[in-house]
This record gives structure tokens, sequence and C-alpha cells, in this order.
């Protein structure tokens, strides 16, 4: 395997990145729940959370008290094993894949030569977990958010992958430092800014966000996949969709903002820029949530087979024949 | 179920060679290999479709995992993207729309018919695995020989498009012509608009 240890060179190293990246993951969620809340909060003429701590942000510290102190309920017709196994399928491939990104020149655990296939390969996984919570829950609701959640991810994921294929034309590679590094002279948004906009709004109906989030409405489906689940298993869950957020938020910034470049002339840190660049995006997808309304399941269908995936085509093609050209 | 068969098959190449213990790579190669093995084992012994189904996840990401360690990263990865994500999802899709009464199994493989294909699937497995078993021979000595960047994207790409294009094209036709049979055959004749549409 052609690996490239940057940073962590010992085991030990290993092992402290992985538990500051776990602190990372964990963080991270409560801050964009309560980022959430103060958002939609604002779209609504509403304050949000005020009261713990200030601005309310410790809201979610004393949420997740709540979450770890509420009784664990195992509904009596689910099926165990699956359901149990669920949450943890669901956390672990999005554990992995936040440990593969470069967050600044020198700060990556390791750079595959592959990273961005690894990358996916996880997401894939990551819907099994859905899946399992789905089916072995044995609930109505559950399963048809499950069976909402797959279908969307078969119809996402295509557009997601061809919307990023134009990126790896341009930088020939797949390894994310090395695209982040070929960025120097000019952001891939750039000179692919279609790709760009197909690959956000992938990104968004991937994790299941408004307007894609079909696999949870809550008018219709409870809660979706994860009704039957309490405290802290559903506590993953919800930690596991942040997380996946920022995920794909982070795949955008790397791919098509420059990932930890900025402007040379300013005394700023490479990671203040990916995360800036992260945050923002976040920002946006939250943005979305509040702005538009649920679409109809075969109005999500449509669009994903009908227009964003042609459309993918045509760009990836086009970018093909233009490097041919041009190069 | 060939993958396990493989694995099963190397596995046992591995057992003749001395240096079995020391390398850390042979623990991987037999903590995977045995997760391959359990994971069909599961595959065609669980009565529950769905999980027999997540039981051929598990192998399947257990044979990524060997590609791994025989330095095919990349092939690795692709494994796991394909199968275990695509393939798999569509499978568990298929199940799900298909069946969901509880105690539902399935019924493949009874009957006389059944057992009798199964048999056949087993001698025609059986006898590729004695072919590798007997061809192979030590397992420990194949890792000197690999050329420079194996198994890595820019490799693979090279061999794909240049000495194995036909093969490559070949199938892609031939993927494009089942999608092409599967919408033809999904695709309900035209009725009257009292039945309302599919």
């Amino acid at each position: 395997m052609t690996l490239h240890v940057l940073w962590p060179n010992t085991a030990l190293m290993t092992v402290l990145a992985g538990a500051v990246l776990m602190a990372y993951v964990a963080f991270n969620g409560m801050l964009l729940v309560w980022l959430e809340r103060k958002v939609s909060a604002r779209f609504q003429r509403r304050l949000g959370p005020t009261e713990v701590g200030w601005a309310g942000l410790l809201q979610s510290a004393a949420d997740v008290i709540k979450l770890l102190a509420k009784q664990l309920i195992t509904p009596r017709h689910v099926d165990r094993p699956l359901y149990h196994l669920a949450p943890v399928l669901v956390f672990v491939p999005v554990l992995a894949g936040i440990s593969l990104f470069p967050f600044d020149r020198h700060l990556q655990l390791h750079d595959f030569n592959i990273g961005l296939v690894l990358l996916f390969a996880l997401a894939g996984l990551g819907f099994l977990g859905i899946f399992m919570a789905g089916w072995g829950s044995n609930n109505k609701y559950a399963l048809l958010g499950a069976m909402r959640a797959v279908a969307q991810n078969i119809a996402y994921e295509i557009p997601l992958i061809l919307a990023t294929l134009p990126v790896v034309l341009l930088a020939r590679t797949m390894s994310l430092r090395e695209v982040v590094e070929a960025q120097h002279q000019l952001w891939f948004i750039v000179q692919q800014p279609v790709a760009f906009a197909i690959y956000f709004i992938a990104a968004v109906a991937e994790t299941n966000r408004a307007p894609f989030d079909i696999p949870e409405a809550e008018s219709e489906l409870v809660a979706g996949f994860h009704t039957e689940y309490s405290g802290m298993r559903f506590a993953f869950f919800f930690l596991a969709e942040y997380t996946n957020m920022t995920i794909v938020c982070m795949i955008a910034a790397t791919l098509f903002l420059g990932g930890y470049i900025g402007p040379s002339w300013l005394p700023v840190p490479g990671w203040v820029w990916f995360f800036g660049k992260v945050y923002l995006l976040l920002l946006v997808m939250m943005w979305l949530r509040w702005t538009f309304p649920r679409l109809r399941f075969d109005q999500l269908m449509s669009f994903a087979w009908g227009v964003l995936i042609p459309l993918a085509i045509v760009n990836l093609l086009l970018t093909a024949v233009a490097i041919k050209v041009w190069r | 179920m060939s993958s396990a068969l493989m694995s099963s098959a190397l596995m046992s190449s591995a057992l003749m060679s001395s240096a079995m213990w020391s390398n850390p790579v042979q623990w991987a190669f037999w903590l995977l290999g045995g997760l391959a093995l359990l994971g069909a084992l599961g595959t065609v012994t669980r009565r529950s479709p769905v999980q027999a189904a997540l039981f051929l996840v598990l192998t399947l990401v257990a044979t990524g995992g060997l590609f791994l360690v025989l330095h095919a990263s990349f092939l690795a990865a692709m494994q796991v993207l394909v199968y275990a994500g695509a393939v798999m999802v569509l499978f568990l899709f298929v199940v799900m729309s298909v069946s969901h009464t509880e105690g539902e199994t399935l019924g493949l493989a009874q009957g006389t018919v059944g057992k009798l294909i199964g048999l056949a699937a087993v001698g025609v497995l059986g006898h590729q695995l004695l072919r590798v078993c007997l061809t192979v021979g030590d397992g420990t000595s194949v890792g000197a020989a690999l050329p420079g960047g194996f198994g890595d994207v820019r490799s693979l790409g090279r061999w794909i498009f240049s000495r194995y294009l036909l093969p490559f094209e070949a199938i892609s036709v031939l993927l494009l012509v089942a999608i092409v049979a599967a919408v033809a055959i999904t695709r309900r004749p035209p009725r009257g608009r009292a039945e309302g549409e599919g």
C-alpha cells in the first residue's frame, strides 16, 4: 500500500490523533446543533436557545447530559442484533471518513492515493447502518424511512461521484492532499462551477437534509428510520448525521474551494482557511434547510435521474474533451 | 461465495509456510479470511433474507481487506464501494420491497432440484479450489515479485485502457445490454387508463 505518513509517525501519536478526532466529532456535533437552532430561530424571527451559557452555547452540552442520562428502551419486537448494531455501523464509517482529510499542509493522518474513493466507500457503508436500523426496528415508519433513504442514496450517490470526477481529471490524482496542492493557482470551483453545483445539491440530498429530508419527514414518518431509538442510541444517529454534513462540506472545500489554501499574503494558518470554508458551507446547508419546503418523493427521484445525472455526465465528458484539446 | 473459497484456498497454502506467525500481514490475512468464511457461512445458513444479506456484506468487506493485504488498495476500496455499498444496497432494497412479513424465509435451496444445483456449484468451485491449491504453492513468496506501483490507480488504469481494453469494453457493453434488458422486462406493456400505471 502506498501510504504517505505525514504527521503521526508513531503508534502513540496515531492513537492520540484518533482521540482528538473523536473529541472534535463530538464537539462539532454540539456546535452544529446549537448553530442550527440559532439559524432556524433567526429565520423564524425567534431567538433560539438563550438561557444556558452565553447566547445559549451550553444548551447542546445540557442536551448531551440529558441524552446520556436517559433510559435506553429496546422495544420488544425488534430484531435485536440488527437493532443494536445499527447505531454503531452508522457512526464508525463517519468517524473513519473524517480522519482522511488534510486539515492543513502538514496536518493529515495518512494521505491515501485513493483518498476520494475511500471516502465514498465509507459513505456507502453508512447507509447499511440506516437500513439495519429501519429493518431491525420492525416498525412501519422506520421501514418506510429506511426504504426512502436507500432509494435516495442510490439516486444521489451517482451525480455526487460524477461531479467529483472532473476535479480528479483536472488534478490528475485522487489523493486529497494532492488535489488541494493542485489548486494553488486557481480553485477548481472557477473551472468547474457546474460540477460544484451538482455536487452540493447531491451532497445535501445524501445527508438527508431538507429540502431532501424525505427519509425522516416528521409530518409523515414520525422520525423515519430512527423512530424506535432512544437516549444515546438516538444520539449516535444524530451525531452521525451532523458529522456527515461536515464531511460532505469538507469534501467540497477540499475539491472545489482550495482546502487549506488561502491568499498567501494573509498571515492566517491553513487550518483556519479549511475550517472557515467548511463552516461557511455548513451555514449554506442550514440556510437551504430553512428556506425551501420538502420535495415530494417522485420530484426527488426525477430530479436526480432526469436532471442531475445527465448534467453531470455531460459536464464530465466536456471536461475530458477540453483537457484533451488544451493540454 | 467464490471469493470465500479463494481465501480458504490461499489459507491452506499459507498453512504450509513456516514463517506464518512472524508476519503481521499473515495475522491480518488469517483474521480477514476467517471473517470472510464466517460471513459466507452465515449467508448460506441464515433463514432471514436480511440477515443473510448482511452476512454477505461481511464477506465482501473482508474480501476487500484481503485485497488490501495483497497490495491492491484501489481494488479494496472499489470492492467496498461497489459491492458492499452499492450492490448490497440494491439487494437489500429488493428484499425490503419484496418481503417484509416476519418469519419469511429463503426457499431457494429446498427440494431435489435445489440440492442438485448446490451440489454442482460445490463441485465446480471445489475443483477450482483444488487447482489453486496445487498451483500457487507457498503463498509467502508472492509479495516479493510485485512490480512498483502495483495495485494503485495509475497502473490499474493503464492496464485497463491498454492491455485489457477489449475485455473492459466488452464488459461495459454487457452491462449496458443487461440494463436495457432489465428496463425492457420491468416496463409493463401499455394498458388502458382504468388500470393505472405501475
